[in-house]
């Protein structure tokens, strides 16, 4: 009697899993999944305005990637909640600095931020909204074009520090995150910044 | 937690410098919104690089207090001056800031308050760090060529920060750059 009330809960389990909500739909893997891209240029030497663009992507979304700023929640993924399994999953930024000013150099700032839901998980589908969130952390790029001197049209392309969730606990489970980039450029004094929201399926 | 920076700031560290040491025929051309300043006092030297305005005066420039309550940009690299001699030749100092050899890099940026904030806002901040601290790693060189002064930096910091009024979070910060510039009169 003891063994078939195990065997049955056993089987509830299975049957519990098997009919949450993601059950249906299958998840790649949530590595580096976020592949932004920052392009930035200072004021050039024909009078063009300085300006600093954005693009980000959220890769293996289901049911669709989707771009810009109004992204409505969706899986990126699922991965293991374990070590190994958040430093898989990685958000990255690509970015560009252009520097074709005559004379003067400056800073270029690129800042990738995410906190996480606390509360309910939105559904499939629905808008990004603020809700309850709790800030996790940061990844940063400073880069101060004057060590080029005073060459003219000086482009720089580098990475982001990639964020992974190795600083978070593992809990099995979907979370919800919100993500934002942000941009600072000194010397046509611009800031702006994009965000977005993703869900992982932590196994 | 973050708790050895100055300030609000946080530890910074200097990352592998962005090419080099070059000599005085292919050097640079200075970028004309930069300046260039040593001092020395006691058994440390100082070199900052900086896009102060001319009405800043070396003395000023040279007083780590003046700077800490500037609003324009600088960096700072306060080493022992028996390194000096590096600095002056031709190779150049060229300083591991994972290891402790004694430098502190500080640098003073126009950038993003605080990115936990719900709507963010720009700022100036000034960051510390001290070579050899947990999280640093990175490269600093530092050469005299010629009256200019050639700094090229490259540091990465990471690690739980409570700089930010948010609760303690993660913070990956890596800041690159450098230049050239013409060591202003007066200082050493």
């Amino acid at each position: 009697m003891k063994k078939l009330g195990i065997l049955l809960a056993l089987l509830a389990g299975t049957l519990t899993w098997r009919s949450s909500a993601n059950s249906t739909t299958f998840l790649n893997w949530a590595d580096e999944f976020a592949s932004g891209q920052v392009y930035c240029q200072f004021v050039s030497l024909g009078g063009i305005a300085g300006n600093c663009t954005f693009q980000h992507n959220w890769t293996d979304q289901v049911p669709a990637n989707t771009t810009g700023t109004n992204n409505t929640w969706s899986y990126v993924g699922a991965q293991g909640s374990s070590t190994q399994g958040r430093a898989n999953a990685v958000e990255k930024i690509m970015f560009s600095i252009s520097d074709r000013h005559s004379k003067n150099c400056g800073n270029v700032s690129v800042y990738m931020t995410r906190s996480r839901t606390t509360g309910a998980i939105p559904g499939e589908g629905a808008s990004c909204t603020s809700g309850s969130q709790q800030f996790v952390g940061t990844a940063a790029y400073t880069y101060n074009t004057c060590a080029q001197g005073d060459q003219h049209f000086y482009e720089s392309h580098g990475l982001l520090p990639a964020f992974n969730f190795s600083a978070e606990a593992g809990t099995p489970g979907t979370i919800g995150y919100h993500s934002r980039h942000m941009v600072y450029e000194s010397v046509s004094n611009i800031f702006d910044w994009q965000d977005g929201c993703f869900k992982i399926q932590w196994l | 937690m973050s708790n050895n920076h100055i300030n609000y700031l946080m530890p910074v560290f200097f990352i592998g410098f962005l090419g080099c040491s070059q000599s005085s025929d292919d050097m640079l051309e200075a970028a004309v919104n930069q300046r260039a300043i040593v001092s020395a006092s006691g058994d440390r030297t100082s070199f900052v690089l900086t896009d102060a305005p001319d009405t800043a005066d070396i003395s000023a420039l040279s007083d780590p207090s003046f700077l800490e309550k500037t609003n324009f940009w600088w960096i700072r690299i306060d080493m022992p001056s028996d390194s000096d001699t590096l600095v002056d030749s031709p190779s150049g100092f060229q300083g591991d800031l994972s290891q402790n050899i004694d430098v502190v890099f500080t640098h003073n940026y126009k950038g993003v308050c605080d990115p936990s904030a719900d709507v963010p806002s720009i700022c100036w901040l000034r960051e510390h760090y001290t070579a050899g601290e947990t999280g640093l790693k990175g490269v600093t060189s530092i050469k005299t060529v010629n009256g200019n002064l050639e700094l090229y930096y490259s540091v990465d910091w990471q690690g739980i920060t409570d700089r930010f009024e948010s609760e303690p979070s993660w913070f990956h910060h890596i800041v690159e750059g450098g230049g050239v510039a013409k060591i202003e009169e007066g200082t050493q």
